[in-house]
């Protein structure tokens, strides 16, 4: 069971990000890891994966690089720009909080049935 | 590694993303560059290409999300609408569209071309023939409420009997005085020789075509003058007596001769203009554009004398007469009408009543029961090449839709509404048909001028075909025709086609599969079966024209000129006068080198009937004329070595040149009037009363046809020597020349000949005998033509239709043969197989256009000279010609079928 498109949408740059900081990838390789590092939860095809690359290199975040592979086939290589680092830091920063935050909401209620009033 | 590594349906995928996301030059490079490795990176990796393309998304998505993505501002239309699937088509969906699919076409540029170019040639025949059919069959007749216009004819022995068009002077003044059933009614001259010399001061005299109408002719057709005026009553039944008295010299010009003689000079109403040495006044001229329904066209008008007395009695037939029925008046009411008031007249006078007389519309003398079916069977045949034509198309969009079939199960699973879908796809269409419609029409345009010039003498002169808004209708309608016809069925089909039967591997879908290919065999079969009923019919006609051609025509009529010299009553008043001069013309020609013999006659052979009169010849040797014992002759005035010039043969008794022309009048009848009329009886020697006296038959010569088919009818021949005071005969003068000789230098020399004689006369219509057959001809060549055209571009249609669907039959069984190759099957086996088919496809179009054949066949008949509907020559070299024809378009898939690799053709699954 794959992740609603709202989530999807909030979490794909900051997955494609991750990956990225631990070294440079080029697209194929980019949307293989992300379906057999994550389970099968962060599943893209190209029609998000690119598109997202691109939106990420416009701002700034990302700096793209055709070069030959050791395959011998040219292919385009995506890397962290230190803005981008920055950017995700940031990111992860808020993610952390936001699942955090969601967390205590949940132990909170978790055993009632109803809803818990706010005190 | 080059681009071209990637499955086509891949690399479709690529080329629609890039394009909708609307990138251009480096970008456009970069993006379609990078999806593509990814896509080969996903082959290498061991995914089918139909994983690929379901990993891939759909493009249009796609590219509207790189666009957001890489460009500053994205366009508006990608926005909400492309992801709502395209319920909502408005205009500018079908802008997008429509450019989209020229985008599409662009990159299959051969099979766009294909496609335009098949649809374009049925388009076109179809805009010309139909051009041709509407001016002359559609159209109604240039004139004030043409329906209204009848002619009426003579009919001798009863009804169903042929009618003749020849009227006696009273019948016209009768029949125009019937008020309640006539608007007018009015005559034209029937016979043919009606030229004058026109000269004008400072200009070489011109033979001009005088047109010789009854006062009312141009009302009742409901035409006026430009300038000027018509002819008024008296000109035609005023005072005095016909043949005595003198008639006013009053003329209209026609446009044409106005602007090239008179260079429009509006001044030229009231001047006089010289014509065959007299004056006449010139009264009006008529506006551009008119022509006389009936009649060769004139070049100006004169009054008919229709007074009573002289030639104008009950006797003599020589006017053609027109009518307007009274408004609201029926044919067959009008015919009843006629009727009841005709017999009034012959109560009156008996004289009137020894001939029927029937009213007809003037539209089907205009055109001409025969010509009429030979357009209408024209029309059919060029249909069947745009059907033809939009059966091929519809198998090559069949074979591309199957082609991107997984594409478009693709598109429709991530959710593009069939609507979507089928404007998609329909859109191809449309551009495609738009194309072959635009070039169609050009075709037609270039094709209408081709035909015209290929058979000025197959159409009435009336007629004048021009490329209207009728026929831009016309052609527009069979385009959008063909776009229905072949756009929206594959569309349709497409958009229903299961997204995942369409995506499993290998895209083998087994029902769809066999429920397609019948569909395209199908197809196939109607084009075979269309090639055959046109390749038949113009063998039919081919065989008829052959037939024509090699009728025996009793002349030789090779190495003849011919031309009509035409002397003026004032300067050669008597007959005498005027054999002289053709007698010393004769004699000057003859003296000419590579002339062999000369001779002249009033009517040439081959010309239709002409002069058709009446003789007597009584058994017991008698000599008064006998009520009802008439006999029909056409007459014949000959001089010179006419026989011999001709070629004619004397079969008995003697030739005119060892006869005494001062001596008792003579005449010599043709082989069928000796046999119909003196049967038993040797006619040599016999006197008979013809042309008005009674004469000795001195011989009998051969039948010469009267036209091309080899028709002959009973002929009489006098000697212009004793017969030149009846009238001014207007002599064709038959110059036989030495084989080999320069017809051109031999005309100059005889113009110059003429000219010694009198510079003022006219060397009129020199031509060769070989040319007025052509032209008697021209009808029988243009549906030949035509024909044989239609069905030389169906053949091809049908070998490129059985080509492209056995072709596509053996590429989409590859894996079929490559197992039955690797269970054992050897090369042979699997050529029959393909072979097979190819023969059932043929075989099945063949029996199926031999019913379409038979049947146009019967139709046709009417068109056939002397070839049966059936001839066994025209059905097998169709029936060979088309089964040959499968054999060529199944041999190449079969050998290609031969060489499929099993160990290749199953790994790559």
């Amino acid at each position: 069971m794959g992740l609603d498109r709202e989530w999807m949408r909030g979490a794909a740059p900051l997955a494609v990000m991750t990956l990225l900081a631990e070294g440079e990838m080029y697209g194929y390789e980019l949307v293989e890891a992300l379906e057999a590092r994550s389970g099968g939860l962060l599943d893209m095809g190209q029609s998000t994966v690119y598109p997202l690359l691109y939106a990420l290199e416009k701002r700034g975040h990302l700096t793209p690089a055709w070069r030959e592979s050791p395959t011998g086939r040219r292919r385009k290589y995506y890397r962290l720009t230190p803005a981008g680092r920055e950017w995700m830091a940031e990111q992860q920063s808020q993610f952390e909080r936001l699942v955090a935050a969601l967390r205590r909401l949940g132990e909170g209620g978790a055993a009632d049935p109803e809803p818990a009033e706010a005190p | 590694m080059s681009r071209h590594d990637l499955p086509p349906a891949l690399e479709s995928l690529v080329r629609d993303t890039v394009e909708a996301s609307g990138l251009t030059g480096a970008d456009a490079r970069d993006v379609a560059e990078e999806l593509r490795t990814h896509l080969r990176d996903a082959l290498d990796a061991g995914r089918s290409p139909a994983e690929a393309a379901a990993r891939f998304g759909d493009p249009e998505a796609t590219g509207a999300r790189i666009a957001r993505a890489r460009r500053p501002h994205p366009p508006m239309e990608s926005h909400g609408r492309r992801r709502g699937g395209g319920r909502g088509m408005g205009l500018e969906t079908l802008v997008t569209e429509l450019r989209r699919a020229v985008r599409t076409l662009r990159r299959a540029p051969g099979f766009a071309a294909l496609v335009v170019l098949t649809l374009a040639l049925g388009v076109g025949a179809n805009t010309a023939v139909f051009t041709v059919l509407d001016a002359v069959l559609l159209k109604p007749l240039p004139y004030h409420e043409p329906q209204r216009l009848v002619q009426l004819f003579s009919r001798w022995g009863g009804p169903g009997s042929e009618l003749s068009e020849y009227l006696r002077a009273p019948t016209i003044r009768a029949a125009d005085g019937f008020d309640d059933l006539f608007d007018g009614f009015a005559s034209i001259f029937t016979y043919r020789e009606t030229g004058r010399d026109l000269l004008t001061p400072g200009a070489p005299p011109e033979r001009v075509v005088a047109g010789v109408v009854s006062a009312g002719w141009f009302e009742m057709l409901g035409v006026a003058p430009q300038l000027g005026r018509s002819f008024r009553p008296e000109e035609s039944t005023g005072p005095g007596e016909a043949d005595v008295d003198p008639t006013p010299r009053v003329a209209i010009l026609s446009h044409g001769l106005w602007q090239r003689r008179f260079g429009g000079d509006p001044g030229v109403v009231g001047r006089t203009v010289d014509l065959s040495d007299e004056s006449w006044e010139v009264v009006g001229v008529m506006p551009a554009g008119y022509l006389d329904p009936l009649g060769p066209r004139a070049d100006l008008w004169i009054p008919q004398d229709l007074r009573s007395g002289g030639s104008n009695g009950w006797s003599n037939f020589y006017l053609t007469g027109v009518g307007r029925l009274a408004p609201g008046l029926s044919l067959a009411a009008a015919q009843d009408r006629f009727e009841a008031h005709w017999a009034g007249v012959v109560e009156a006078d008996p004289d009137a009543g020894d001939v029927d007389l029937v009213l007809q519309p003037l539209v089907a003398s205009v055109v001409g029961t025969r010509r009429a079916s030979m357009l209408w069977i024209l029309f059919a045949a060029v249909g069947l090449v745009l059907l033809s034509a939009c059966v091929n198309v519809a198998n090559l969009v069949f074979a591309r839709s199957l082609a991107r079939d997984r594409d478009v199960a693709v598109r429709g699973a991530l959710g593009s509404g069939r609507g979507r879908l089928v404007a998609h796809l329909l859109s191809e269409s449309v551009v495609l048909a738009l194309a072959g419609g635009a070039l169609g029409l050009l075709l037609g345009w270039v094709g209408i001028d081709a035909l015209l010039r290929l058979a000025p003498d197959a159409l009435p002169s009336v007629a004048e075909p021009r490329l209207s808004g009728r026929v831009f209708a016309f052609s527009l309608a069979a385009t959008a025709l063909a776009v229905v016809a072949f756009g929206l069925a594959p569309a349709l089909r497409s958009a229903r086609t299961p997204a995942a039967a369409a995506l499993r591997a290998g895209g083998r879908r087994g029902t769809e599969d066999r429920r397609l290919r019948r569909v395209r065999d199908g197809l196939v079969v109607a084009q075979v079966a269309v090639a055959l009923v046109l390749v038949v019919g113009a063998g039919l006609l081919l065989r008829s024209f052959d037939a024509l051609l090699s009728v025996p025509l009793g002349i030789e009529t090779a190495d003849v000129l011919t031309f009509e010299v035409h002397l003026p009553g004032s300067r050669y008043p008597e007959g005498a006068d005027r054999h002289r001069f053709h007698t010393e013309l004769a004699e000057r020609v003859t003296g000419l080198p590579d002339v062999v013999a000369t001779g002249s006659t009033s009517w040439l052979p081959v010309n239709g009937r002409y002069h058709s009169w009446g003789i007597q010849w009584n058994p017991d040797g008698g000599e008064e004329l006998r009520d009802g014992a008439w006999e029909n002759s056409d007459m014949r005035i000959i001089a010179g070595d006419y026989f011999g010039a001709l070629g004619v043969d004397v079969i008995r008794g003697q030739g005119p040149g060892s006869v005494d022309p001062d001596g008792e009048p003579v005449a010599w009848i043709n082989a069928s009037l000796a046999a119909e009329v003196f049967g038993e009886t040797d006619p040599v020697g016999q006197r008979f009363f013809a042309g008005n006296a009674m004469r000795r038959i001195m011989g009998v010569v051969e039948d010469v046809p009267h036209d091309v088919r080899g028709d002959t009818f009973r002929k009489t021949y006098l000697l212009h020597a004793q017969y030149a005071d009846n009238r001014n005969w207007a002599l064709t003068h038959v110059v036989r020349l030495r084989s080999g000789a320069d017809a051109v230098a031999v005309r100059e020399a005889i113009r110059g000949e003429l000219a010694a004689l009198d510079p003022a006369l006219v060397l009129y219509r020199p031509r060769s005998l070989d040319s007025l057959l052509d032209s008697r001809r021209a009808q029988d060549r243009f549906a030949t033509t035509l024909m044989g055209v239609f069905a030389a571009l169906a053949l091809v249609l049908a070998l490129v239709g059985t080509y492209g669907v056995l072709a596509g039959a053996v590429a989409q069984r590859r894996r079929e043969i490559g197992i039955r190759m690797a269970l054992g099957a050897d090369a042979g086996q699997v050529r029959d197989m393909v072979l097979r088919s190819a023969v059932g496809l043929v075989g099945a179009g063949l029996v199926l256009g031999a019913v379409g054949a038979w049947w146009g066949g019967r139709w046709l008949s009417s068109l056939l000279f002397e070839v049966a509907p059936a001839d066994p020559a025209a059905w097998g070299v169709g029936v060979g010609l088309l089964a040959a024809l499968g054999l060529l378009a199944g041999w190449l898939p079969a050998r290609r079928a031969t060489r499929v690799d099993p160990a290749r053709t199953l790994g790559a699954e």
